[in-house]
């Protein structure tokens, strides 16, 4: 069974950010729900099918499918469009690539930690019309001959929700799994696997910019406290 | 320092030497009571035996606690009468230390109320459980007994203090972030505590030079934290940036993690202003990249460790924060493909290279096993040695090409096992956690033997090996350090100080790096521990020298005594 993890490129998580979002000189890496979720789709594929990772952006995301190779991914395929896109367009894509790659399996992180959008998973499974897994913090497969069901513990306000569906979306949340490190080994190797990059045409989607950003700026800084002599 | 806190804290270590109670008594009679009513002469050709080889003197096992107590001064009246010479033991590897100077005032309610007019009240520091603290160092190896701790918060203040201290012959301790590895921060005896840690601003920076000027007492890494803003970077980095106060570091002329790029502080620091032993004020606190008039006095300051005057205020050149940095941490088979590494690493690498550090396999099962929340980068084998190397530089793409193409033929070539490269941010600070958890980790375990050296590259393990060899199951030898530098960090970690393990370290690995012509203090300076040890790493001639220089800025000697330069050398000159 196939199993296709979607990676998204953002400001490394660890990085200050300053005013105005500035990207220019700023260190990318893969988002870290997506790193879990590519985590998650390895420890399957250890004990599954093939797995593979694709992205979808502008040119420089060619380094963060690289890492998805190194870590273990057998092939990517990396969606160029050199704008922001949002969700919606990004579960267009999805969909067309799903109907192309036939996957038993789709894992995404819950968001992504430059816009906290926390849509696209649910909108693929809308698409597709396939059941979703989201927020998940365990997930077991089973892949008998006639059955073929994934349990997943859902992280809801109340608690814990567990779910059982026909093989469906997921989207993975903290308490997962901890990613492995890319081992130079592998990272010799992933130099020889190939990313296959593929353009919107060629999918045959459209995309329609629905969202428009008119401001962004920094909250206000906090004000110092005042020491009052007595309450 | 008091003898019965020395001797109830080895006690209280190695309660297996109690039924020993031969190795009691030999303890005992290593610590000078500051009663004994001896002269100091004395206690100095005494001193002077200490510095042979000396071999055990057998006192009866019959004496009980308070008998040995009798038993040290016979012994000490024997030995006046001559020619008995008894086992040099040192306390957790602490040298003979000197007497009390009596040429020292004690403090009196005059001082005090003197202080409180210059500091107002609130910088005067009486409190017990304060001054334990100040009292007590980093390692928890050296306990003074201040009554005393002045908080001053201008330059003005800490002249008077010590104009008043240095006509009433008042001993005192310069004290930062009280991080000395070598009991160099706090007092010996009563020594009046200076901390600087009040003057903590940061006076001014220039964005187009990265010139950065502050006062003595602010934080590493708040300096760091306030250059990120701004697009720069501090020229030092060691472990304990959370704590460690920049004063500090200049004046123990700090290494750190990134030496290799950007130099030692001699070379980054372009003024300070000091308060000198009378209270005068140098104000040497230039912004200039060149400027050749005259003695360049600063130099005098940087690592002198307190001893020669107060650093108050600091001017660092800082370097530009540069966006592209990449973390390895990789294995290796054995010491030479380590050096080999690092040859390929300067050569390929090249400008980029920022960092080069290593760990053995004892410093790596030490970390992950003392540590919460650290793991393995490499869990799939254990490996004998790692090596840590970053690069910065201002493009990510060539960057990582450069870093690629030299691992790549690294592996190939045999000389790397194994390695990983951090993807981002997060994995590069759990890399480097390890590295710098070694001190902590150790501390953790017990009781450390810590060793800071220089030696020439091919040698540096050598030295492991041989006291492996020399110490068998009876201690856990780590080697961990800036191999970049040639800086070797020895360390010999016990369950609790043993003099039998002491004897068997020292004075063996003194010896053999001074026949390497190394050094027996690579950065962490001299303080306490090693400050009659100069002469293994420099001549008789070069240490004269050094006391002559101490005796025009400090002549009554009140600057952080005891430390630095040997007791003997100095008595010499006066």
């Amino acid at each position: 069974m196939k199993i296709m993890v979607a990676v998204k490129r953002v400001v490394d998580y660890a990085v200050k950010i300053r005013s105005g979002v500035e990207t220019s000189n700023v260190k990318m890496s893969m988002n870290p729900f997506c790193e879990i979720a590519l985590e998650e789709a390895l420890r399957i594929k250890e004990s599954g099918r093939a797995s593979e990772v694709v992205s979808v952006g502008p040119a420089q995301c060619a380094d963060t499918l690289r890492t998805g190779l190194a870590k273990g991914a057998d092939r990517a395929i990396h969606v160029e469009f050199p704008g922001t896109l949002y969700p919606l367009s990004v579960a267009k894509i999805f969909k067309a690539l799903v109907d192309a790659e036939k996957p038993g399996l789709l894992l995404l992180g819950k968001q992504a930690i430059d816009d906290d959008c926390n849509r696209t998973g649910q909108m693929i499974a809308g698409l597709l019309k396939w059941p979703q897994g989201t927020f998940a913090s365990k997930i077991s497969v089973v892949l008998d001959e006639g059955n073929k069901v994934a349990t997943v513990d859902r992280e809801v306000d109340g608690g814990l929700e567990t779910l059982s569906l026909d093989l469906p979306v997921i989207t993975t949340d903290l308490r997962l799994n901890q990613p492995r490190y890319a081992t130079l080994p592998n990272i010799m190797k992933a130099k020889s696997k190939v990313i296959k990059k593929l353009t919107l045409q060629d999918l045959n989607v459209e995309i329609r910019s629905d969202l428009e950003v008119v401001q962004v700026i920094e909250p206000p800084k906090r004000q110092a406290g005042v020491v009052l002599s007595s309450v | 320092m008091k003898y019965l806190t020395a001797a109830s804290r080895l006690l209280r270590h190695s309660s297996r030497n109690l039924s020993n109670r031969r190795s009691n008594l030999q303890l005992l009679c290593s610590i000078r009571p500051s009663s004994s009513g001896h002269s100091y002469t004395s206690l100095r050709s005494y001193e002077k035996f200490m510095q042979d080889d000396c071999f055990h003197r057998n006192i009866s096992a019959k004496n009980s606690f308070r008998g040995s107590v009798v038993g040290i001064l016979n012994c000490l009246a024997k030995f006046q009468s001559g020619g008995i010479r008894t086992h040099h033991r040192n306390l957790a590897s602490t040298a003979s230390i000197p007497e009390r100077n009596k040429s020292f005032a004690t403090i009196n309610s005059d001082d005090i109320s003197y202080f409180n007019k210059v500091l107002g009240g609130r910088g005067v520091v009486q409190d017990e459980e304060k001054l334990d603290d100040a009292n007590t160092d980093w390692m928890r190896k050296y306990k003074g007994s201040s009554k005393l701790m002045l908080q001053p918060r201008t330059t003005q203040e800490v002249s008077q203090i010590l104009d008043y201290c240095n006509s009433r012959c008042l001993a005192v301790v310069p004290q930062g972030g009280n991080t000395s590895l070598v009991g160099g921060s706090i007092p010996v005896y009563d020594e009046v505590i200076i901390n600087i840690g009040s003057m903590n601003n940061i006076l001014s920076f220039d964005k187009v030079s990265g010139i950065l000027v502050c006062e003595a007492g602010c934080i590493l890494e708040n300096l760091m934290s306030f250059l990120d803003n701004e697009g720069y970077i501090m020229p030092l980095d060691l472990g304990a940036k959370g704590s460690c106060q920049i004063g500090g570091n200049i004046s123990t002329n700090a290494g750190g993690l990134r030496l290799l790029r950007y130099g030692s502080l001699h070379g980054s620091v372009l003024g300070l202003e000091v308060v000198l032993a009378n209270g005068t004020v140098l104000d040497m606190l230039g912004t200039l990249r060149k400027d050749n008039t005259g003695y360049d006095l600063k130099h005098l300051f940087i690592g002198s460790e307190g001893s020669l005057g107060i650093v108050t205020k600091v001017s660092i050149l800082t370097p530009p924060k540069l966006p592209s940095v990449n973390l390895a941490f990789l294995a290796c088979e054995d010491y030479l493909s380590c050096q080999k590494i690092l040859v390929e690493a300067k050569t390929k690498l090249g400008e980029i290279l920022s960092a080069f550090e290593f760990l053995d396999i004892n410093a790596m099962d030490l970390v992950l096993t003392q540590l919460d929340g650290l793991r393995d980068p490499l869990p799939s084998s254990k490996h004998n040695f790692y090596v840590l190397i970053e690069t910065t530089g201002s493009m990510e793409s060539h960057d990582k090409e450069k870093l690629e193409a030299f691992l790549a033929q690294a592996i190939e070539s045999g000389l790397l096992t194994d390695g990983v490269v951090a993807q981002d941010i997060n994995q590069a600070s759990s890399f480097w956690r390890i590295r710098e958890g070694v001190p902590e980790a150790l501390l953790k375990a017990g009781a450390t033997y810590k060793y800071d050296l220089s030696l020439p590259p091919e040698k540096m393990y050598n030295l492991v090996e041989e006291m492996r060899q020399r110490l068998g199951t009876a201690a856990n030898v780590v080697a961990y350090g800036h191999l970049g530098d040639g800086n070797l960090h020895l360390n010999i970690s016990t369950k609790q100080y043993d003099d039998n393990i002491l004897a068997k370290i020292e004075p063996f690995v003194y010896e053999w790096t001074s026949k390497q012509r190394g050094s027996i203090s690579a950065e962490h300076g001299i303080g306490l521990m090693k400050a009659n040890k100069l002469h293994y790493s420099n001549s008789t001639e070069v240490v004269q020298v050094m006391a002559a220089i101490k005796k025009v800025l400090d002549p009554s000697g009140i600057l952080n005594p005891y430390k630095v330069l040997p007791t003997s050398v100095l008595s010499s000159q006066s």
